[in-house]
Parts: C-alpha cells; sequence; structure tokens
C-alpha cells in the first residue's frame, strides 16, 4: 500500500498486538489454572455429586437432566466445571474484572491478528471490506455477549415456593 | 557471481495456477526454523479465534445451572477431551512463541532467534505434557490402572 499516510503506517496495531500479548500471557495463565487444572476452582468427584444432589433437590428441571444423563456421571480422578463453583468465583468482583480483561483483550488481539492476515492475502477491495466488516461485526458482537456473560453471573437462588402452588 | 544458466538468475515462465504448482512452489519455499515459527504462530492464532468465538457464544448458558451442566457434560466427552488437549498445545506454542517475538522485537534480540526458537519448542513440549496429563488422564490413563 504506497498511499497509505504515516499515520497508517499499522505501527500502533503493531505495538498494541505485543501489548495485549502480554497482557493475555497474564491472564491466560491465570484462566487455564482455574479451568482447566485440578484446583478448588473445579469441583472434585465428591463435590460433584453433592452439588449435583443439591441442585436437583431445589430444581426439579436439574433432577430430570440428572436422570435423562444430560447431566453425566464423574470419571475416576476427574476436576469438573460446574455452575455453582463458576458462579462462586465470579462473585467476588475482582475476578468479574479479571475475566472481562480476558475478553478485552483476546478480541482485541485475536482480531487484530485476524486483520494483519487479511492485510496479507485479501487483495480485492470488496473482497478486503467484507472480510473486515465480518471481524467488526463478529468481534462487537462476542464482547456484548461476553460481558453479558461474565457480569450477569450470579449464584443459583431459586425462589423457596413455587408461583403455582399460590394458585387456587 | 551465478552464471546466467543458474536457476536462480534464468528466465521463469508465467506462473500458472494449479494444484500441483501450488504444491510445488510451497515445496521450493526455503523453510528455515523462522519460517515454521512464522506460519504455526498464524496456523494457531486462527485456530484460537475460531475456538474463542465457539468458546463465547456457548457460554451464554451461564445463566441456568441445567443448560451449563449440561453443556459442561457434553464438554467431558474422549472427543472433547482430546480437543481440550490440542487447545493446550494451540495456546502454549503461541504463548511462548508470541514471547519470544516481544523479546526479538523490544529487546533487539534477532540474532538469538533460531535458538529461542528450538527453546520455545522444548518449552512448549513440556509445558504440554504436564498440563495436558490432568485433562487426558481421567479418560485416557486412568481407566487402564483401575
Amino acid at each position: 500500500m504506497s498511499d497509505r499516510s504515516a499515520k497508517k503506517s499499522g505501527a500502533f496495531g503493531w505495538f498494541m498486538q505485543r501489548i495485549s500479548g502480554i497482557v493475555l500471557l497474564a491472564t491466560l495463565i491465570g484462566h487455564f489454572w482455574v479451568q482447566h487444572m485440578p484446583t478448588d476452582y473445579l469441583a472434585d468427584e465428591q463435590e460433584y455429586l453433592a452439588i449435583r444432589e443439591a441442585y436437583a433437590a431445589k430444581n426439579p428441571e436439574y433432577r430430570k437432566a440428572v436422570e435423562e444423563g444430560l447431566i453425566t456421571d464423574p470419571k475416576f480422578g476427574e476436576h469438573i466445571i460446574t455452575y455453582e463453583k463458576v458462579t462462586k468465583r465470579l462473585s467476588n468482583p475482582l475476578w468479574k474484572v479479571f475475566d472481562m480483561l480476558f475478553l478485552i483483550f483476546g478480541l482485541y488481539h485475536g482480531f487484530n491478528g485476524m486483520l494483519n492476515i487479511i492485510d496479507d492475502y485479501a487483495k480485492n477491495k470488496g473482497v478486503r471490506l467484507t472480510l473486515v466488516a465480518v471481524c467488526w461485526v463478529l468481534a462487537i458482537s462476542l464482547f456484548v455477549i461476553g460481558a453479558q456473560t461474565v457480569l450477569t453471573a450470579s449464584p443459583y437462588n431459586p425462589p423457596s415456593f413455587s408461583l403455582t402452588e399460590l394458585l387456587p | 557471481m551465478p552464471s546466467l544458466e543458474s536457476p536462480k538468475t534464468a528466465a521463469k515462465l508465467p506462473y500458472v495456477a494449479s494444484f500441483q504448482n501450488a504444491i510445488r512452489k510451497i515445496l521450493s519455499y526455503n523453510w528455515r526454523p523462522g519460517m515454521w515459527a512464522w506460519i504455526l504462530h498464524r496456523l494457531s492464532g486462527v485456530g484460537m479465534v475460531v475456538y474463542l468465538t465457539i468458546h463465547v457464544f456457548g457460554l451464554r448458558a451461564l445463566y441456568d445451572p441445567v443448560k451449563f451442566d449440561a453443556l459442561m457434560s457434553t464438554y467431558r466427552s474422549p472427543l472433547f477431551k482430546i480437543g481440550e488437549f490440542a487447545l493446550l498445545a494451540i495456546v502454549t506454542y503461541h504463548s511462548i512463541n508470541g514471547f519470544r517475538i516481544v523479546m526479538v522485537d523490544f529487546l533487539g534480540w534477532s540474532p538469538k532467534q533460531k535458538k529461542m526458537f528450538y527453546a520455545t519448542l522444548a518449552l512448549s513440549a513440556i509445558i504440554i505434557l504436564l498440563g495436558g496429563y490432568p485433562i487426558i488422564a481421567p479418560y485416557f490413563i486412568a481407566p487402564f490402572f483401575k
């Protein structure tokens, strides 16, 4: 691109790709540690069975899902991601900030990388415009969906009575 | 000085796009470590964007314990566990190679880039094996010792 001015040299994107990469390295280690490694942020076999039983007692739909085999039995030595443990972690606002940072930097770094790749291979102007537009729409949608998931995540607290019980 | 007959300086026929020619062209590249580092970085990056998209869409289930725990049960199948292991491999390589790029760019360590690429591969292998064990073990290793 010979018509590019110094302002559009891509130096800012190049620099920010490295800065966001360094931030992601730190957040990624934290994320992998709590979501994929056998720590207290996951449920072990006994905890999983206890959580399942407690939720099934509170929620008939949960019981039905367990009985139908949609919520499966634990394997020997397995550590499992559960609604209970994830929402417990996210009830700490610092973890909400952590997950939001991970989401924002992850999306920025990922889609900035995609724009670089489009820049390298897509020569046709129309194709370029389409691909760049798809990237932006996808990135903004994922940000909205992800932010909603993280910010609204809260511990399960069903009403102690059923509305149908109050009907005559 | 290369002679005129040298294939590097001889006039080339125009490139005709075809599958065989594309393969021939790719094989004619000088596949040095830096090129492997670059192509693996790029492919793993695209892979992670695809994963991130599916991941964020899937996690909308976090508003409902029934939907979320059922989704996690789906992810706890042998096929998805292999996927999780592959994800660890991709993420680990991309992170460590990314760190290598940062050091080359910011510290001026480009003369050391080749050695650092081999170190990247070695360190990635260690982390993938150590971090991959707890992911794989309950599905593919523990059943043999029960």
